[in-house]
């Protein structure tokens, strides 16, 4: 198919591949991604909560025909099949999948700056 | 008793003046913006004083409803929003005879008649709302829960409208 398959399975493998030090990013460029990481993820829940509160809103009103327009735009919104909460939620899941990835640049370099260190002190120069 | 109406008139006409820019108590028909709660109220409620969402942002137009969502501590990653909707266009009966609102109980809160209920659209989000009679309106309260941390979304909303009715206008005396 020649496709990278699920974009949170695309990330994990990334993940695997920056352990087994194959990738490699600066510990100052993974701190700014995953910052906008961050940033970008309280955006997508700020809007997660805004399509529910639409719906919540559309929920209001007297007249049938009223009600019917708020289910269908309320199944767009937020409850249907591919409704919007559930789709921006995947977005959010691939997003924390980056986070992971940009986090093992910057928390674990120091890390294994400390064992490779403490490796060379016990075993000495060979 | 001319001279008295006239006197009466500039009073008001001088009062009138002062009014410019400063915030009144709101007349009745005046619809509350729950962005009033102070951050002071916000956070002696146990949320995130320093986070507030006002209005529906960019592009979006809901004129039935004043709108402004706060958040639990903890930054991006806080488990839930809560929700605070003020209209005049709409009154607690609605949420009564609607009948996508599940679990519904009524309760009193600080005087006010309340009503209790949830509403299920999609996975990721569930929510408890409480709905406050607030003449001729009515104030909605709603916790937003993102987290799957077995935490009772009810109990969260029922906590900070405790907390926060008091800034509602017009609690019965």
């Amino acid at each position: 198919m020649g496709n990278p398959g699920p974009p949170t399975t695309y990330w994990q493998a990334l993940a695997v591949a920056a352990d087994q030090g194959q990738l490699y990013l600066n510990d100052e460029a993974a701190q700014a991604c995953y910052s906008a990481c961050d940033g970008y993820i309280l955006k997508l829940k700020e809007h997660q909560e805004t399509a529910r509160r639409l719906v919540n809103t559309s929920g209001w009103g007297d007249f049938d025909s009223g009600k019917e327009l708020a289910r269908i735009f309320s199944e767009k919104a937020a409850g249907g099949e591919d409704n919007m909460v559930d789709v921006l939620q995947s977005h959010i899941d691939v997003v924390e999948e980056m986070k992971v990835v940009f986090n093992k640049f910057f928390t674990a370099t120091g890390d294994v700056d400390d064992t490779n260190a403490a490796d060379v002190r016990a075993e000495g120069p060979k | 008793m001319r001279k008295r109406v006239a006197t009466l008139v500039a009073v008001a006409t001088l009062l009138a003046g002062c009014g410019d820019g400063v915030e009144g108590s709101p007349v009745a028909a005046e619809r509350w913006d729950p962005c009033s709660i102070t951050p002071d109220a916000i956070a002696a409620t146990g949320l995130d004083p320093s986070y507030r969402m006002e209005g529906w942002g960019e592009g979006i137009s809901v004129p039935e409803w004043a709108s402004c969502v706060f958040h639990a501590p903890g930054g991006v990653d806080y488990s839930y929003g809560l929700s605070v909707m003020s209209s005049i266009d709409h009154t607690i009966a609605e949420a009564r005879a609607n009948s996508s609102n599940r679990d519904g109980r009524d309760l009193e809160v600080g005087g006010r008649d309340g009503y209790m209920y949830k509403t299920e659209f999609g996975a990721a989000i569930r929510d408890c709302q409480i709905a406050l009679d607030v003449p001729p309106g009515v104030v909605v309260f709603a916790a937003l829960y993102n987290t799957a941390d077995g935490v009772d979304a009810c109990e969260v909303v029922l906590k900070h409208v405790n907390d926060l009715e008091r800034a509602v206008p017009g609690a019965p005396k």
